[in-house]
């Protein structure tokens, strides 16, 4: 009987060294400096250094109306059931990224899916720090960690200082591959659309974990030889309604514009305004996203800090009448020119 | 329940009502699909809203959702809508399990949430 027993009991051990380990929680609040949330950048360095795999970091893959999928990015190869239970016995503990789980990102296994990454989230993280001088070259306008791309991201005012900091990059031990650094992207000279503050800052949004919201002034002026008609969004209720163009925020990820933002629009009836030729029209909006699950409108970039245009909704009418009840009038989405966003939150 | 005849004069039809609410927030019994955070009223957010895929109209706030069950040839009263996302050609309504939630019982024999 005894050889048989000893069998099994081998086989158990082997059994749960290949599976979820509970000691990775243990060894993350060894880490932790604090129980609280640090920033996303040392949340990732503390799962790397505990979860087996060359842990790259992670993102919450928002869809439109979808709370879409957790993007984990490893550096070596294993079979994936494992790294996604590590990954998700990590974060259901709290050993990183505490409160994110179930709220920011999803917990069940399902919807885990884990990409190759090229580097670790402690190497990011040392590459991070090693470029901190680079802030203040008058050039550079933001450094992070972008965790879609699992590198680190360097955003600069003009392209002719490009060869300049990838040279400082080099100089300072950093891997040119491990850093994508964005140039402004082009302008076309035909933008209809004007961001009149200029830099913007996300803020939190009172009283919901995950959201941000950022005031954008925009002004629209009508540079074609006929009216153009704007529907109006709405929001808010009866006694503080606001209302403002309906509209899109792109942002620009190095080679094309990608959906950020979009709006819900109340569809109370209210005839559109309308801008003659030469005319401006300038609207006060109030930015809302959430990066968190379950809410709309959802902030689909995982990188906030970026360079974005906002793309409104106009309409060149082809009746007499105003076109809001079945008009085939011709929709126009118009842009403006780039405008840059910095994510002061930790999210 | 209303028979298929009587919403026969609807003028948007759209697709894949989402049905089920995934989770519980903050009080009891709410069922939220989508929870909408509204500007500008910070702090406040329109828990358990559910989209259908059609695109409505300025002016159509405020309309009843019917879902029509093709099985049955009869029509649900899902909900009231209230806006709508151009971008992505959904239209957002309140499910009437909410409705009745916040305003009490309402006249109607049954119910989709």
């Amino acid at each position: 009987v005894k050889p048989i027993w000893f069998v099994l009991l081998v086989v158990g051990c082997n059994e749960s060294a290949v599976g979820p380990q509970p000691d990775l929680c243990e060894a993350a609040q060894a880490l932790r400096s604090s129980p609280e949330f640090l920033t996303v950048a040392e949340e990732a360095d503390i799962a790397a250094r505990v979860l087996p795999g060359g842990f790259g970091g992670l993102h919450q893959e928002l869809g439109v109306n979808s709370d879409g999928v957790l993007v984990a990015h490893f550096k070596e190869n294993d079979t994936t059931d494992n790294l996604k239970a590590n990954l998700r016995t990590l974060l259901l503990c709290n050993g990183a990224y505490p409160g994110w789980s179930g709220r920011m990102i999803v917990s069940d296994l399902s919807s885990i899916v884990i990409r190759q990454g090229q580097y670790t989230a402690t190497e990011l993280l040392m590459f991070l720090r090693a470029l901190e001088s680079l802030r203040s070259d008058p050039v550079v306008w933001a450094i992070e960690i972008d965790p879609e791309l699992n590198r680190v991201w360097v955003g600069l005012r003009n392209a002719s200082d490009l060869s300049r900091i990838e040279q400082l990059v080099t100089q300072r031990g950093v891997p040119p591959a491990s850093v994508s650094i964005e140039v402004p992207p082009p302008i076309r000279g035909d933008e209809q659309f004007q961001v009149i503050n200029g830099d913007v800052q996300t803020r939190p949004f009172p009283g919901e974990f995950g959201a941000l919201w950022f005031p954008l002034a925009v002004r629209f002026t009508n540079l074609q030889e006929s009216p153009r008609y704007a529907q109006w969004c709405v929001e808010g209720d009866a006694q503080s309604a606001i209302r403002y163009f309906e509209y899109v925020l792109e942002r620009w990820d190095g080679s094309q514009w990608k959906i950020a933002k979009y709006t819900v629009c109340a569809t109370v009836l209210m005839p559109p305004r309308s801008i003659l030729p030469g005319e401006s029209a300038t609207d006060s909006i109030p930015i809302v996203g959430a990066r968190r699950l379950n809410t709309v409108p959802p902030w689909l970039t995982a990188r906030i800090t970026g360079t974005y245009r906002f793309v409104g909704m106009v309409y060149e009418s082809l009746t007499a009448t105003p076109p809001f009840v079945a008009d085939p009038a011709q929709a126009e989405e118009q842009v403006s020119v780039p405008f840059r966003l910095v994510n002061t939150l930790p999210f | 329940v209303l028979e298929s005849q009587e919403v026969r004069g609807l003028v948007l039809v759209g697709r894949d009502l989402l049905r089920e609410c995934r989770h519980q927030r903050d009080h009891d019994e709410s069922h939220a699909e989508r929870d909408y955070l509204s500007y500008p009223e910070p702090g406040k957010a329109l828990l358990c809203q559910f989209t259908f895929s059609a695109v409505s109209n300025v002016g159509d706030s405020g309309s009843p959702v019917f879902q029509y069950e093709a099985s049955t040839g009869k029509a649900w009263l899902a909900g009231i809508a209230w806006g709508r996302i151009v971008f992505t050609q959904e239209t957002y309504f309140s499910s009437m399990v909410s409705v009745q939630a916040e305003l009490g019982p309402l006249t109607v024999s049954s119910l989709i949430y």
